[in-house]
């Protein structure tokens, strides 16, 4: 897992899109907000470029699919919170802009603490669904149901996946899209 | 069940294997002889690859430079040889009933003060779903703490620089491989260093004094058991003494024609051996009663045999 620090700049990056929505909303409206939220998606979704690189050149280990349980609703129901750009009136005042930072505070603390790592709309961008699912490491043993980013289109039951831990009950499925290795 | 002679041990399909396995390298922890902790290396970019090859380099040595022999803790082993142990049951404690649940582990976290790890190991995950491990110990001297006295400063980036953590370094060999339930020991020293019990090997003395002393006394025995407790080669001899040696239940006659004949300089006070204090005295009593000579059948005379071990 990410040192809290940068697991809270990785949270902010699970919101750079909405930054994004309030910075093109503020625009020509307000100067402090147009410029914070436009930083803050920049600065966010860079942490989070910065996060996919590195797990992405992780040494994986080598397990087969053993549960698995589509779970991209979860990011649905996660971006629903998008809608709040939209409930901002376009001129807000610094209580308006106070309150949404307090809001954020919490559903960030909420997220580090709760490792919701996975619920990240910038991973589809990268073409990540989540799956829950329990993997046997080839030669040894069953690990506890975990969620798993993986770039697969379809998952199933005795797959084999190259799998890297990202943070506890977090994975992320290092095989290449579609490879063969997974009709094992 | 492992083969049972060292040259059945399949080198050939470990060095097969391994080109194309998935490795991991763990950190282990020694809480006692029997009770390990473990983390796991995030590696990156090539570090796996580099790993693998180290690896197989050393199976390759294995397979192509090296002959087996069964264990023996005091053979002097030579570079081209390797010795081989059942791992059923396995060696260590809860040491390798732990490592296939590697993807468990906790990761190790670079601190600027980190616990020093006593072992490392590659752990390689093969075609045929069985794991190989390959480990050596961490000694002090591969451990360059940022709080050294000794080393205040590094070469770095063409400047000396201050360590500003504490490093590990990894010495490009191993001292032992474990696969399909066997053990090559390619370094004795950092085999035992890993895995001798040495609180059980101590708690045992005393027993194993008192089993020879049934047969044979040894006069000074609680100075003599006292010397046997410092030093670990004399606890494992002792301890094979009693459990696969039979020259501590002769007649204490035969003992004394028999370190005669063969120039095994041992005093006796009547049917006592004596310890007069002197590592020397003390080792010719042990060799004394851990001799182990085949009787010719056809010369009648006694041969050293080149192996202790009972085949």
């Amino acid at each position: 897992m990410p040192n809290p620090r940068f697991a809270f700049a990785l949270f902010l990056s699970s919101y750079s899109p909405a930054f994004l929505i309030i910075a093109i909303r503020a625009f020509q409206h307000s100067c402090f907000l147009f410029w914070t939220s436009l930083l803050l998606a920049i600065l966010s979704a860079s942490a989070f470029l910065i996060f996919i690189r590195v797990a992405q050149s992780g040494g994986p280990f080598a397990g087969t699919v053993e549960e698995v349980e589509d779970r991209d609703g979860d990011l649905a129901a996660y971006v629903a919170t998008y809608l709040l750009p939209f409930v901002m009136v376009s001129d807000p005042t610094a209580q308006d802009v106070l309150a949404l930072a307090v809001f954020l505070f919490f559903i960030g603390v909420l997220w580090v603490n709760s490792r919701m790592i996975y619920l990240n709309p910038l991973l589809a961008l990268f073409r990540y669904r989540i799956f829950l699912v329990q993997v046997r490491t080839q030669g040894g043993g069953t690990l506890p149901r975990a969620f798993l980013l993986s770039q697969q289109t379809d998952l199933n039951i005795g797959d084999g996946v190259k799998v890297d831990r990202l943070a506890n009950g977090v994975f992320i499925d290092l095989t290449p899209r579609d490879a063969s290795i997974r009709a094992q | 069940m492992p083969p049972f002679e060292p040259s059945e041990f399949p080198r050939d399909d470990l060095a097969t294997k391994l080109a194309d396995a998935t490795v991991q390298v763990v950190f282990g922890y020694k809480n006692s002889p029997t009770n390990w902790d473990f983390q796991r290396l995030r590696l990156h970019e090539g570090l796996p690859d580099q790993f693998r090859e180290t690896a197989l380099a050393a199976a390759e040595n294995l397979r192509d430079e090296r002959v087996g022999r069964h264990y023996d803790p005091e053979w002097d082993l030579k570079s081209d040889e390797f010795l081989y142990l059942s791992n059923d049951p396995p060696v260590g404690g809860d040491f390798f009933t732990q490592l296939p649940n590697f993807g468990t582990f906790a990761e190790f976290q670079e601190r600027r003060r980190i616990r020093q790890p006593n072992v490392w190991l590659v752990i390689a995950q093969l075609s045929d779903d069985t794991l190989a491990y390959f480990g050596a110990k961490i000694t002090r001297s591969l451990v360059l703490e940022r709080t050294s006295r000794l080393l205040r400063v590094v070469y770095r980036d063409e400047a000396f620089d201050a360590l500003d953590e504490t490093v590990i370094t990894f010495r490009p060999s191993f001292d032992w491989i474990a696969w399909q339930d066997t053990l090559i020991v390619l370094n004795t020293q950092g085999f035992h260093g890993t895995f001798r019990d040495i609180p059980a090997l101590v708690a045992k003395v005393d027993e194993h004094l008192s089993a020879v002393s049934e047969h044979v006394g040894i006069a000074n025995l609680s100075d003599f058991a006292e010397r046997i407790k410092s030093y670990p080669a004399m606890m494992v001899k002792l301890q094979r003494i009693v459990e696969r040696a039979d020259m501590h239940t002769r007649d204490p006659e035969v003992l004394r024609k028999y370190g005669q004949e063969y120039a095994i300089d041992v005093d006796w006070n009547g049917d006592q051996m004596v310890f007069d204090g002197s590592v020397e005295k003390q080792w010719n009593i042990l060799r004394l009663l851990d001799e182990a000579r085949t009787l010719g059948p056809v010369t009648g005379k006694h041969w050293d045999t080149s192996s202790k071990t009972e085949v």
